[in-house]
């Protein structure tokens, strides 16, 4: 399967969206169960059977634009799982294997519904930059049609019933993933956790998840990945973030309605984006040279480098990350670097060179991946640098 | 934050009790919290400030593992206790059979205990179009304390329309009616 995923390039990864490339990607998430069925964790193997039914039966009926295709994951091998949880289209739950669930996929990815991970349903959709209005129409469309369909265990005080006692009311999980090298340096990210839990939202710092090979593929070797965790256990503290990346999310589900949710978390998340890009032109005008040489030495690593760990990839990017934004990073573009910040995942790395690998081969083709895009970017910088000031 | 005992009075106090090890958070006011540690007895603990006038005796004392309920859903047969570790129930059933213990949860999860979004069979459109109406009201005034005013002006223009639909909807039905 993952073949032909890997060559539906998300179109996320253009980085055209709203506030890019200060926020990566939007992502919103809506969970749903039917009624007259217990959540998934308690059922049987036929109740199971019977839900994935029902929905995949609705799903089909409803005449969605690119119409999707359902695989259950006993019908995908370890490494497809994990790539589709890499692409943040399943949720952690079924990537870990603990569900006997499966994942409808629009044909051009724009949305996916996971069935049977936590809740019955689980739907998901991305968009570069921060599209929230547009990710939220999309999943309500969806959603209306499905209320056709199937009956959802809804009740009238608490609104959607979900097994997480967090995502009960709305169901709307809604997270932006930010890239702030700028308050990093500053020191303002504790300030930053402090303001966004008033306004009942969390900051997460992004980390990479190490899964182990599971029964029955024990030949398997470990991957390093981002996961979506809508629990939030998986995201780590301000202080453990990699590649300064963080992950803005909101903690309320029920008290607000589903337009107050994304209202609060888009003013939250464009307040960030301006404090950010304060700090980045305050660090360019007192620590020009400082943020130069860090720039041209991530593009040297990145154009040359043989071997390259995850956490150093993520490190790397972001400085090339920031140099594009700040112009120090002459033949760098936002589509290359997001689309990096997805492959130097474990899985699309094996997807990309066809096998299963142990981590040393990882580390190889990582870098490999790097050179590729960054070598000739290197070597522009390289002439640059060489090549005499004439005024 | 009201009292999430009586959810009358302003709460001022964080009460934590420890069961089994896990720290459970409630906000309190005074009178709840002096009821509270009545039916406590010695185990409880107090986070955050402590009232002034119980200053002067000891705030904290050694937390005690209280004994766990051993209520179970009449539906799906989860036990309480399970519901109050991980935060997660099993079936719908649950949030009746469970509702003293998961009310006060939902209100420190999420500020709120009754839902104010979309409900799947709205297909009265004036229904859904009063809901919105009440949405855009709210937002407008936090868009107005939040200094939006760009925001704030495209939401009274949301306003102003979805009022008009609304007595144009009356008006017709009125018509069609009389």
């Amino acid at each position: 399967m993952v073949e032909a995923w890997v060559q539906n390039r998300p179109p996320w990864l253009s980085g055209t969206g709203p506030d890019a490339p200060v926020v990566v990607w939007s992502q919103c998430n809506l969970m749903r169960n039917l009624a007259g069925f217990f959540f998934p964790a308690a059922c049987t193997h036929d109740e199971i059977h019977a839900i994935e039914e029902r929905i995949v039966t609705a799903l089909d009926s409803m005449g969605m634009p690119g119409a999707g295709v359902y695989y259950p994951l006993e019908r995908l091998d370890r490494l497809d799982t994990i790539f589709l949880g890499e692409r943040r289209l399943i949720p952690f739950d079924l990537v870990h294997g603990t569900a006997q669930g499966g994942v409808y996929l629009a044909q051009d990815l724009s949305y996916a519904v996971a069935i049977n991970g936590a809740d019955h349903l689980c739907m998901t959709a991305l968009a570069g930059g921060l599209e929230l209005d547009e990710l939220w129409n999309r999943l309500n469309a969806l959603d209306d049609g499905l209320a056709d369909c199937v009956d959802y265990a809804f009740d009238k005080r608490r609104g959607y019933l979900t097994s997480s006692l967090g995502h009960v009311g709305t169901g709307l999980k809604v997270s932006v993933l930010l890239h702030l090298p700028g308050l990093v340096a500053a020191n303002a990210m504790a300030g930053l956790v402090q303001v966004a839990r008033q306004r009942r939202h969390a900051i997460h710092g992004l980390k990479p998840t190490v899964v182990q090979a599971l029964p029955p593929d024990q030949s398997s070797y470990m991957s390093e990945s981002f996961f979506s965790d809508l629990s939030g256990a998986l995201y780590g503290d301000i202080n453990e973030a990699q590649g300064d990346l963080f992950l803005l999310t909101n903690l309320s589900a029920l008290g607000a309605s589903e337009e107050e949710i994304l209202f609060h978390i888009r003013h939250t998340a464009a307040d960030i984006v301006e404090r950010e890009r304060r700090a980045r032109q305050t660090l360019l005008n007192k620590e020009r040279i400082q943020i130069e040489d860090r720039v041209a030495r991530a593009l040297a690593i990145a154009g040359s480098a043989h071997l390259m760990g995850f956490t150093e990839g993520l490190g790397v990017l972001s400085s090339i990350r920031l140099g594009h934004d700040l112009g120090l990073a002459p033949g760098c573009t936002l589509d290359t670097l997001n689309e990096l910040l997805l492959t130097l995942q474990s899985a699309h790395i094996k997807a990309h060179i066809g096998h299963d690998c142990d981590e040393w081969t990882l580390s190889v083709e990582r870098a490999r991946l790097f050179r590729t895009h960054f070598a000739p970017a290197q070597k522009r910088m390289r002439h640059r640098a060489d090549t005499p000031d004439k005024e | 934050m009201l009292c999430q005992r009586c959810h009358k009075n302003l709460a001022t106090v964080r009460y934590a009790e420890v069961v089994s090890g896990k720290v459970r958070e409630l906000p309190l006011c005074q009178d709840c919290l002096a009821k509270r540690q009545e039916e406590a007895g010695a185990g409880f603990e107090l986070s955050g400030p402590v009232p002034a006038s119980r200053t002067g005796s000891p705030a904290a004392k050694t937390p005690r593992p209280r004994a766990r309920a051993v209520r179970a859903c009449p539906s799906c047969e989860m036990h309480v206790g399970k519901v109050l570790d991980t935060g997660r129930v099993q079936c719908p059933a649950c949030y009746e059979a469970f509702k003293a213990e998961i009310e006060p949860m939902l209100a420190g999860l999420h500020g709120g205990i009754e839902h104010c979004g979309k409900s799947p069979r709205m297909n009265d459109h004036r229904a859904r179009k009063s809901i919105e109406l009440q949405t855009k009201r709210a937002l407008l005034r936090t868009a107005i304390e939040m200094e939006h005013y760009e925001e704030a002006a495209t939401l009274r223009d949301a306003i102003q329309r979805l009022e008009s639909e609304l007595e144009n909807g009356a008006a017709f039905q009125g018509s069609r009616h009389g």
